[in-house]
């Protein structure tokens, strides 16, 4: 059975549309992402889910149980929002301890769990200092024992590691990824980084303007964008208009690339610049494109050329950085067939939904 | 960082002192002004009241006016009566405010001017109103009458000069529950809402969330509000000498009689009961805030 299923859920803000009729569904023990840019719907979906938050429409249902008209406080769900917002007037040990307190569990025993799920987070001995003593990750690592010692059979973490650098950031997705494995506990991570979303979790729920626009694997929407916007949100740069003719695509200059995919008539195609492959000897091979390098920038783990292919068509290839170009060079670029993927202009349909 | 620099913001280049000590320079107007005309006025008064200076200061110093105050049996009555009414009225107006500051919360702007209606109403206004509505020839007793409620003004229960000091009690609710709710209002408005959101979705119930979230950390702004109005209320005079019951008096109102009685050898009598209603004062608020930092420590624990 699965633990979360969102039918229909709809929230409107004063007129605006906060959320419009989202349906999706978390498996027990899985780790969804809800990616999208700032203001689309990801926290409002996450406090209605938590039940802060009321929807105008649609229904909340958890192990299906419905809980829409359930109060937060007996929803098992907890909820972990930006800048973990430690109470201020609590000091660590009490922070981690306040779900236990409200549901009753005597203090010897609240104590007991609160030391050992800040053995967990790796803060032993933080219990009696004040939250106003602790630095960002650690504030944020307290938040997430306050949720996890409550097992919550949900736990939602809401940008939980936005206000983090990076070197934290990467340290802190390597906790809450041991954390839930230790757990099982059930994920739902609303971020606006897609980096993140890519690996922190096993299915990504995109989003733009309150809607859901692809639920899919990290790889899939990477390599298989539903269209050409989800692909822009996850970094996708090569855009080209063609004309398809099976397996045969023809570029705006006539040049033809052949793909794995069949289509007929226009559409627009894309291939994710880190998978383009440049030489500096022609090969003879299929997609193979005579190209100049424009522009060469040096990222650390990356090299980015800019290639122009034609007039007004360039084409963006990230390259090992051990490869060395020159902007000038004349070089080859390979588009391998398995990677160039292509969207007409319908947009993804909500994904299906049993209904419990 | 070291102790010292901890405790007296020293830097190595010495600029540190300068920072430190200019923040207390800044004060210096204000504190000299008020330590000048309070501080002043209370050696002057505590001279007087040892005999040293004074219409009636005979050079001599002596301890006489503190031990006739402290003999007068009135003063332990007036004392408690003081305590009393600053109590209850301090707490209720806490209570009512909080109430109060949370349904508003809210509310618009007209919320806050709302409350701002009565600070600028002066205490004599008030106490005109109050004797107006509530004495037994005032206006509610008049429409009761009028309604058939009650026979003669005579039915009318006591609500001014009474010996409950309903009267003292009903004004200072009137003048300081808006003022307090001013306060709390501002505080409250001040918390992010997001805390209590946490709280709730932590598995806290409306009541929980109130309790262990909300009301601590308005807990300055009460703590504040409420020592300014008992303060406040301890040491009025205006509003239980003409509200208030004739017997027992409340302290300023025993002093004002004291001071202004005909016969003027009571006069250091009435300056050293000031001098101890100042340091009861003092030793209220100190109390207070050492209760306070106690209690808010103790407050919330595992």
């Amino acid at each position: 059975m699965s633990q979360l299923v969102l039918q229909n859920l709809t929230k409107h803000f004063s007129g605006a549309t906060a959320v419009q009729d989202l349906w999706l569904e978390v498996q027990a023990g899985e780790i969804l992402a809800l990616l999208g840019p700032s203001g689309c719907g990801k926290s409002t979906i996450l406090q209605m889910i938590a039940g802060v938050l009321q929807p105008d429409r649609g229904t909340i249902a958890l192990d299906g149980k419905l809980i829409n008209r359930v109060p937060p406080e007996k929803r098992d769900i907890a909820l972990v929002l930006q800048r973990g917002l430690l109470f201020p007037h609590l000091t660590v040990g009490e922070n981690v301890a306040f779900g236990l307190k409200m549901r009753g569990i005597n203090r010897a025993e609240r104590e007991e769990k609160a030391i050992a799920m800040l053995h967990q987070v790796q803060l032993d001995g933080f219990g009696d200092r004040k939250p106003s003593a602790l630095s960002g990750g650690q504030a944020q690592r307290v938040a997430l024992a306050r949720s996890l010692v409550i097992r919550p059979k949900l736990l939602l973490l809401d940008e939980p590691l936005s206000a983090l650098d990076a070197n934290l950031r990467a340290e802190m997705q390597d906790l809450i990824l041991r954390l839930q494995t230790q757990t099982g506990v059930t994920l739902l991570i609303v971020t606006h980084d897609q980096a993140e979303a890519v690996v922190m979790s096993q299915r990504i729920a995109l989003m733009f303007n309150g809607r859901l626009r692809q639920v899919d694997s990290p790889e899939q929407i990477y390599q298989q964008p539903s269209d050409e916007t989800v692909a822009q949100f996850m970094g996708g740069v090569n855009f080209f208009a063609i004309q398809a003719q099976g397996q045969q695509w023809k570029l705006p200059n006539g040049l033809v690339l052949v793909s794995q995919h069949r289509h007929q008539g226009a559409i627009r195609a894309t291939i994710r610049p880190e998978q383009i492959q440049v030489f500096t000897e022609m090969r003879s091979q299929n997609n193979i494109i005579p190209a100049t390098v424009i522009a060469n920038r040096f990222t650390g783990t990356q090299r980015r050329l800019t290639l122009a292919i034609a007039a007004n068509l360039t084409l963006q290839a990230w390259v090992t950085p051990t490869q060395d170009f020159h902007v000038g060079q004349a070089v080859w670029a390979y588009l391998p067939p398995e990677n160039l993927w292509y969207f007409s202009q319908a947009s993804a349909l909500p994904q299906a939904v049993e209904v419990p | 960082m070291p102790f010292a620099e901890r405790r007296w913001g020293l830097r190595h280049d010495g600029s540190g002192l300068l920072t430190h000590w200019r923040a207390y320079l800044l004060l210096l107007p204000v504190t000299g002004i008020i330590g000048l005309l309070f501080g002043g006025g209370l050696v002057m008064a505590f001279l007087q009241s040892i005999g040293a200076i004074g219409l009636l200061g005979s050079g001599q110093i002596s301890l006489t006016a503190y031990q006739t105050a402290l003999a007068n049996p009135e003063f332990l009555r007036s004392l408690t009566l003081s305590v009393y009414i600053a109590i209850v009225a301090t707490g209720l107006s806490t209570v009512f405010s909080i109430g109060l500051a949370i349904l508003l919360r809210t509310a618009g702007r007209w919320a806050s001017f709302a409350c701002q209606v009565t600070l600028p109403i002066p205490h004599l206004v008030g106490i005109v109103g109050v004797l107006l509505l509530l004495s037994p020839s005032g206006l509610i007793s008049r429409w009761l009458y009028m309604l058939g409620g009650i026979q003669s003004d005579q039915d009318f229960p006591l609500l001014v000069n009474d010996t409950a000091n309903i009267g003292v009690l009903l004004h200072f609710l009137w003048k300081e529950i808006p003022f307090m709710t001013l306060i709390l209002l501002a505080v409250l408005r001040g918390i992010n809402p997001a805390y209590e959101m946490q709280a709730r979705a932590l598995g806290a119930s409306p009541w929980q969330c109130f309790w262990h979230v909300t009301l601590p950390m308005m807990k300055s702004g009460i703590f504040s509000s409420s020592l300014i109005v008992f303060g406040y209320i301890f040491a009025s005079f205006e509003v239980p000498f003409l509200l208030g019951s004739t017997r027992p008096r409340t302290l300023p109102v025993l002093i004002y009689r004291a001071f202004t009685d005909s016969d003027l050898t009571r006069r250091p009598e009435a300056i050293a009961l000031g001098i101890i209603l100042s340091a009861l004062s003092m030793l209220i608020v100190v109390a207070y805030s050492w209760l306070v930092s106690r209690n808010y420590q103790s407050m919330s624990r595992v």
